[in-house]
């Protein structure tokens, strides 16, 4: 202690200056008289300068007191960070741009009273958790959505279940597995939409039962091929306006479990063709009669051809010869076609010998565009093709039948 | 609105040895460009026919079965290429056999 001056009423009022008592300067601590439990008190250094302070330590919990804790821009590794743990076990900093929380030690936990909510685990999964019970987790290969087990959808998009796991999944029977689409609960339909704009339909509704599936327009069905390197067309939806509704087997359509290629019916398709007589000789003289009117219309169903036809004409010109013919039929006749075809309606007709006709039918040519107009049957007697001699100058032709094509 | 009609040779097929040809002919009606109906006529051209003399008489290529629509260039084409001299032989071999059986 510095005093060494003393009176005996006790010191003077501002009789001790400064330079007699312990004190800072400008480059130290000041000091404090310290009470001393009873003892006698004493000067003692108090450092009041936490910026240089290099180990601060709380002595108590650190309250805010209405104001704020103030980490600014981490800088370098490891600074303006919170830090928990040795090193960098974990901390949490912000940048410039970004928020971070690291956590290289150990899983990081986000819980509630105990119960997990978010797990981040060190090189593996992201784990989601509704009441302490995980329910969405990334793997290496994708996410899992583990969902409840039941056939509950378990996927739900705009708050609706969409995606769940099969009903056949689930439970003792798991033998089949698939995904499922569309809700499950019996009361309530589903409509699953593909491709399609819903916007632009009046506010999605596509005035459907509410229970459909609905293709954009134009989309198809396809399945792998049999060398698994190419998709094969099965059904296409609404290709043109004209064909709104109708579908498409591009590559046939078959029936029951049949498996024989023979029995596929590749094509359905109708429309119209014009007839014309011509004969076994005489080629060049065409046409053989002028004509009022003809006409024909044909539907072809896979590989068989109904054919109608009708002519009438009022001319006929002399310069034809042979057996009589109708060409131009819409599909080239099987080549192992055998058969005979409908019975024709011909009249104003020269019938040939014999004069008692019991059949008269068309004949088919096989691999050819044309039949025999008339193949007759005598009563008891053998048949015969209609030639050219048998028509007269006016007359008509009418006749339907099926037939066969490659 | 505007109604069009038009046609296309949407399907030109050659079928079996003897290399008819087959051909779809397409009427399309659009309203303002957009299909409403497409109905089809059909009709199959041979190499030609025979004479009086058996001979093999080409076939023209002049007219459809209508005796007044021009065959298009595109139909000619194929045929002049696929009806070979090979063709032609085959086929008036037919004629002349399927003559020769039926009386």
């Amino acid at each position: 202690m510095g005093l060494t001056k003393t009176q005996s009423g006790g010191l003077e009022d501002q009789s001790v200056s400064l330079d007699k008592l312990p004190h800072g300067t400008s480059s130290n601590d000041g000091k404090f008289l310290r009470a001393n439990n009873g003892a006698d008190p004493s000067f003692e250094t108090v450092n009041t300068d936490l910026v240089s302070d290099t180990s601060p330590q709380l002595g108590g919990t650190l309250l805010t007191a209405g104001h704020n804790i103030i980490l600014t821009d981490t800088t370098g590794a490891n600074n303006n960070r919170l830090v928990f743990g040795a090193n960098t076990d974990m901390s949490i900093y912000h940048l410039p741009n970004n928020n971070y929380i690291d956590a290289d030690t150990g899983t990081l936990h986000i819980r509630h009273s105990g119960e997990t909510g978010a797990k981040f685990i060190k090189n593996g999964a992201v784990e989601l958790y509704f009441d302490n019970v995980k329910k969405f987790e990334t793997q290496s290969s994708g996410i899992n959505v583990q969902g409840v087990n039941s056939y509950d959808a378990q996927i739900k998009i705009h708050g609706q279940p969409t995606i769940g796991r099969s009903y056949w999944g689930y439970g003792n029977n798991q033998s089949y597995t698939g995904t499922l689409v569309g809700r499950t609960d019996s009361s309530v339909a589903s409509t699953i939409f593909m491709g399609v704009d819903v916007t632009g339909n009046g506010g999605g509704l596509f005035g459907g039962l509410g229970s459909e599936i609905v293709f954009r327009r134009d989309h198809i069905f396809t399945t792998p091929n049999a060398a698994n390197n190419n998709f094969v067309t099965c059904m296409r939806f609404g290709r043109a306006t004209s064909t709104e509704g109708a579908v498409a087997f591009t590559n046939g359509l078959m029936f029951g479990n049949d498996q024989a290629d023979a029995n596929i019916i590749s094509d359905y398709e109708e429309g119209t063709w014009v007839p014309q007589f011509r004969t076994s000789g005489g080629g060049s003289a065409t046409p053989l009669l002028t004509f009022s009117s003809r006409g024909g219309r044909y539907i072809k169903v896979g590989r068989l051809v109904y054919v109608s036809c009708s002519m009438s004409w009022y001319t006929k010109h002399n310069s034809g010869s042979g057996l009589l013919l109708v060409e131009n039929l819409p599909y080239t006749i099987s080549s192992s076609e055998k058969g005979s075809g409908g019975a024709p309606a011909f009249n104003n007709l020269n019938v040939p010998t014999p004069s008692t006709i019991s059949s008269f039918a068309t004949e088919l040519s096989n691999g050819t565009t044309y039949f025999y107009a008339g193949l007759v049957s005598g009563d008891n007697s053998g048949w015969v093709n209609l030639d050219y001699s048998a028509v007269n100058n006016s007359g008509n032709y009418r006749v339907q039948f099926c037939y066969e094509v490659d | 609105m505007a109604l069009t009609e038009s046609i296309e040779y949407d399907k030109i097929e050659v079928v079996g040895i003897y290399k008819h040809v087959q051909v779809r002919k397409a009427t399309v009606i659009k309203k303002d460009g957009t299909e409403v109906t497409r109905s089809y006529e059909r009709y199959s051209l041979d190499v030609g026919w025979l004479d009086d003399s058996d001979n093999l008489v080409d076939n023209a290529l002049d007219k459809e079965p209508d005796g007044v629509t021009a065959i298009p260039d595109e139909v000619k084409n194929i045929c002049n290429t696929i009806w070979t001299d090979d063709v032609k032989a085959a086929w008036k071999a037919k004629l002349i056999a399927d003559k020769s059986s039926h009386k």
